[in-house]
């Protein structure tokens, strides 16, 4: 199981920024190329497509439904899809599966926006001043990046949620520790890509037009190392979903009465000789979600990699 | 050479042994300050004044962290040159008052079988099908290779062995196969089994959560050895090696596979953290009394010593086979040996 | 211009330079390439390479000649079969009369490095990093002598490292690549090269990615390598110094085509291609005391994914006139000591100028380029044609209009390409 992206494997060439890039117009100019390249290709356009439906879905196909998540009906208990007016059948207490797979979707959303958001910017800024500032800076923090991978992802998480059910184990308390736990990979990126490009003309030509440091690594730095940015954000937000289920699934993660795709494939688990669609369905769902998200972040990385158009002599 | 590889192995040796020492003291003191051994004790009905505070006193828990931490650190190494390893760990004792290092002994054995069988064959599965799908770029078995890592990549461990361990009911049910689908060997074997009885059902118990751990771990790492083939199959030496006039298949094997292995040990090493926690996964969906089992156990009983005794135990791991990977990495590569 | 009339009017296929070149060059002909295409990329793809022939003898050297984009490089890596499978190859490649192209994987890696060797531009990348020279060297001695000794071979490949310059051959031998800088690097690639004593040398840019303090070192070791093995040498560069000093005849590429080739004295000195005349010109000159202005070529190579008909240099040519968009010209005879071709409908007036006279249009382009380089072109292709009186009649003179030449009515001309974001970008971005 990979809890997190390989970070070797988003390694993302940065792009041979062209000769223009005093003012870091390349670095734009080279987004909207990116942006081009990935509309033109079918399959990240279906994957966006897949992922933006069943997001639309989840959010506004409740208020539409006739069954809610945390109204069960009981009058059909472990009922299949299709009976009584169920789509995807009910569990064992009446609750509607499709209901619940809606809220459940919602939930982990909301868990991979608070993770990916957190495991970004900390990243981020530890890459980027390790990778800026080099020298002591670097060494500490590099270190310290040393001493968060020594202890595997999982067990961290583990420990936390198992300290802490009511806050940590619930999915924005998962959200949360995903983020603050996951975010070693994009620092190493991050900072090798800064290594490089701090000694590139273009930031020489920035310092000496006087450009204070938060501003080349704001205005030049990261715009430059955006498609790492990118491809990690994406490739996170769907290991999230993965590091969800898991973690839900050996007992510290959401609880009920919360509900989300990985507790309902969890206990879906231990239905499955019996309530066989209560396993298949949810576990299907994830499967197009992550599958998706993987998609979108494959086809950003082939979007920003050059050797894409290379011709050779 | 062997002198700069000399330096190398002990620089990298030395900040293994630093990483890991930060890691105990970190989660020695989270754990320390965090979790109560006692917590099962106050709930008794009829306590008797000062059982706590003596028990307490017992397990030293009124200490100082600093000073418990130092006395957990201090016992933590013995040399035991009689030994093939030659150190023993000490991780304390637990609650019951019996060795943290025996009981994680017995639980290691039995999910490393799982573990290293599982890292050998994803990295056979990720070669092979990597460089495959490299070398025949677009062609249909990359496309059906590609496909299938895509999926693998999505589906959750668990739902993955739980899938998979349905599948061998479903044969076992209708085709006559016996594949073993819970335990890690067949119940009480070790109690009347011969030496050889033992090893086979514990074999036969391997398949399953193997392919399963396997399967999951290799999907990744098939990406990047495709990724990586495809890098070298590029290089400018691949093409001098051809105006030389080695053929093709030759020049794949020799100057592209030796090149594109390089990066593949970086990727193992960074996943082998992940493989651990998939490997407790994996345990709990076919029902193994191995490492995961007793974490669950531990922090249940929000045991300190058996919980840092555990992430110590997954840390060396990690470091250790990081530690391999490096070297690995400078033997494989000479560029690095100088650096 | 007094050979002008003397000229054979209707084009000349190249066989005629070759059965000619024969009887005058020495030694026999190892490798002959016959109308070679290429192209890259499928239907809309890109047509790198059309219809380049050439042949060259033993000791003989060849050079090539060109932008980058011109399909120097290609041309050589379609010879050795090196191409993407995705690249489609037409025409011939022969050795000693055996035709190359199309052989298979097998056949065909029997060639190279035993035949026909290469020298390739970037020697930071060319070595494989994870092996040590010495093997690198002993590899190509294996692979087609299977009977020497792991002995004798490492002995050979020491003599070799010895013979292209490298200090401490015998403990050299034993290093990697990164431990060499770039120029001893290249030494290395030229060891590989000669190993196996190859009847061609193609040196692909030899010297192109190194500093100038080593490129003379470097291209002293090619010769030597050349001598040694007494092969014939297709020399490819950009760098016309380089060409000057090794070649005996060249080869000047554009978009893909010879557009001159001859004796190097001949193209050098007497240039009756616009396009080398311009590019003989951009250089600096060391022989005139007093400071002279570059002039370089305006513009950029066109875009090969689709030609427009005509001739391709035509939008940057100072010479250019309506007739140019008509048809590509062919290569013709033009004057010289040795076999001289060029391809370009306006040869004739060039005819009896040094590259200095010749190279003037480009002089007085160049610095009006900013103001009205479209009209200025047009001034001065008059100036030329108006200068020669003795032209073929087909070629009516152009009147001296002074406006822009698309006024005359046929195909609309393209820009003179002052504005360097113009479209027709080269097919390498």
């Amino acid at each position: 199981m990979t809890v997190q992206p390989s970070e070797m494997q988003l390694v993302v060439p940065s792009g041979e920024p062209e000769n223009d890039t005093e003012f870091g117009t390349a670095s734009r100019s080279q987004f909207r190329q990116a942006v081009s390249r990935f509309t033109r290709s079918w399959m990240s356009m279906t994957a966006l497509t897949v992922f933006v439906l069943i997001v639309a879905t989840a959010y506004i196909a409740p208020y539409i439904y006739k069954w809610k998540f945390n109204n069960p009906d009981p009058t059909a208990l472990s009922v299949p899809p299709g009976k009584q007016g169920h789509i995807l059948g009910t569990d064992e207490t009446g609750f509607d599966l499709l209901a619940r797979l809606f809220r459940g979707t919602q939930r982990d959303l909301l868990i991979i926006l608070v993770s990916t958001s957190i495991a970004v910017f900390i990243g981020i800024i530890v890459g980027a001043v390790a990778g800026y500032f080099g020298a002591f800076a670097d060494n500490v923090l590099m270190r310290f990046v040393d001493i968060m991978l020594t202890v595997p992802y999982l067990v961290i998480l583990i420990l936390a949620c198992a300290k802490y059910p009511n806050t940590a184990g619930t999915a924005l308390g998962i959200g949360f520790l995903f983020g603050l736990f996951g975010w070693m990979g994009l620092s190493r990126l991050v900072r090798a890509q800064f290594l490089s490009l701090k000694e590139r003309e273009f930031v020489e030509a920035a310092h000496a037009m006087g450009a204070s440091n938060f501003r080349i690594i704001f205005r030049h730095l990261i715009p430059n190392a955006l498609s790492t940015i990118l491809v990690f954000g994406t490739l996170f937000a769907a290991t999230s979903i993965v590091a969800e289920t898991s973690l839900t699934y050996l007992g510290y993660g959401v609880k009920p009465p919360d509900t989300s795709l990985g507790l309902l494939v969890s206990r879906g688990v231990d239905a499955v000789n019996t309530r066989s669609w209560l396993f298949y369905y949810p576990g299907l769902l994830i499967l197009v979600i992550v599958l998706a998200v993987n998609l979108v972040g494959e086809g950003i990385r082939n979007a920003f990699d050059p050797r894409n158009n290379r011709v050779r002599d | 050479m062997g002198f700069p590889m000399l330096i190398f192995t002990l620089k990298r040796f030395l900040n293994s042994i630093f990483v890991l020492l930060a890691a105990s003291f970190i989660v020695y003191m989270f754990a320390a300050s965090q979790y109560d051994p006692l917590q099962k004790l106050r709930q008794q009905p009829q306590l008797q004044p000062g059982t706590i505070e003596r028990q307490a006193h017992l397990l030293g828990l009124d200490r100082p962290l600093l000073e418990r931490y130092w006395q957990w650190l201090s016992h933590l190494i013995r040399f035991d040159f009689h030994s093939i390893a030659f150190i023993r760990f000490n991780f304390g004792t637990d609650v019951n008052n019996t060795s943290v290092s025996t009981q994680l002994a017995t639980r290691l054995e039995i999910t490393m079988r799982m573990v290293l069988l599982a890292i050998v064959a994803a990295i056979i599965i990720a070669i092979i099908a990597g460089v495959i799908s490299g070398v025949r770029r677009d062609k249909p078995i990359d496309f059906v290779v590609t496909i299938l890592t895509f999926m693998l990549i999505a589906l959750p461990t668990f739902f993955f062995a739980a899938l998979l361990k349905q599948g061998a009911i479903y044969l076992n049910q209708h085709a006559g196969t016996d594949f073993k689908t819970t335990g890690d060997e067949d119940f009480g074997i070790s109690t009347y089994g011969t030496h050889s009885e033992i090893l086979h059902s514990q074999l036969l118990h391997l398949i399953l959560p193997t392919i399963s751990l396997a399967l999951i771990t290799t999907a990744a790492w098939i990406r990047y050895q495709r990724a990586s083939m495809i890098d070298v199959l590029e290089a400018d030496y691949l093409r001098l090696a051809r105006a030389k006039g080695v053929r093709w298949p030759t020049v794949v094997r020799r100057h592209g596979l030796r090149n594109a292995l390089i990066p593949l040990t970086t990727v193992v090493a960074i996943d082998v953290g992940a493989l651990f926690g998939g490997a407790i996964i994996t345990e709990r969906v076919y029902v193994w009394h191995g490492m995961g089992e007793y974490l669950n156990i531990a922090l249940g009983a929000q045991d300190i010593n058996a919980v840092v005794g555990w992430v110590m135990v997954s840390a060396i791991f990690v470091v250790a086979f990081n530690l391999f990977a490096d070297l690995l990495y400078a033997a494989l590569d000479p560029r690095i040996r100088l650096a | 211009m007094t050979h002008a009339g003397q000229l054979p009017a209707e084009p000349v296929s190249v066989e005629f330079v070759s059965s000619a070149a024969r009887e005058g060059a020495a030694g026999e002909v190892l490798l002959t390439v016959d109308d070679l295409n290429v192209w890259f990329g499928g239907r809309n793809g890109v047509h790198a390479v059309r219809g380049v022939s050439y042949e060259v003898r033993r000791g003989e050297t060849l050079g090539i000649v060109g932008e980058s984009g011109s399909g120097k490089s290609v041309t050589s890596m379609a010879v050795m079969g090196l191409l993407d499978k995705t690249a489609r190859v037409t025409g011939s490649v022969q050795f000693k009369g055996s035709e190359l192209l199309g052989l298979k994987d097998r056949g065909m890696s029997a060639v190279r490095g035993k035949k026909i060797a290469m020298i390739f531009q970037d020697p930071m990348t060319s070595l494989d990093p994870v092996y040590k020279i010495g093997q690198q060297i002993v590899e190509t001695l294996r692979v087609h002598d299977k009977d020497i000794s792991r002995k004798a071979a490492r002995e050979r490949a020491i003599d070799l490292l010895k013979i292209v310059g490298i200090p401490n051959p015998a403990d050299r031998v034993d290093n990697y690549p990164h431990e060499f800088s770039g120029g001893m690097r290249q030494r290395v690639v030229i060891a590989i090269a000669m190993a196996n004593n190859p009847d061609v040398i193609i040196a692909d840019e030899p010297t192109t990615a190194l500093d100038v303090t080593v490129q003379a070192t470097v291209l002293e070791a090619i010769k030597a390598a050349q001598q040694e093995t007494g092969a014939a040498l297709v020399l490819i560069t950009h760098d016309l110094g380089v060409i000057a000093g090794m070649a005996e005849r060249v080869m000047v590429m554009y978009a893909g085509r010879a557009v001159e080739f001859g004796g190097v004295d001949d193209v050098f000195y007497r240039p009756r291609m616009p396009y080398t005349v311009g590019l003989l010109n951009s250089l600096p000159r060391l022989d005139v005391a007093e400071k002279e202005r570059l002039t370089p070529i305006l513009g950029t190579p066109p875009s090969l994914q689709n030609l427009p008909p005509g001739c391709p240099f035509g939008p940057r040519c100072p010479m250019h006139v309506a007739e140019c968009n008509a048809a590509e010209p062919e290569l013709r005879t033009v004057d010289g000591t040795m076999p001289h071709v060029a391809a370009c409908i306006r040869a004739e007036e060039l005819i009896g100028q040094d590259r200095y006279e010749a190279g003037q249009v480009f002089e007085a382009t160049s610095a009006d380029a900013g103001l009205a380089g479209e009209l200025a072109a047009g001034a001065l292709a008059a100036d030329v044609s108006g200068a020669s009186p003795d032209e073929p009649a087909d070629e009516p003179p152009e009147p001296p209009v002074l406006g822009p030449p698309s006024g005359l009515g046929s195909p609309p001309v393209p820009h003179p390409p002052t504005d360097p974001t113009a479209p027709g970008h080269g097919a390498h971005e």
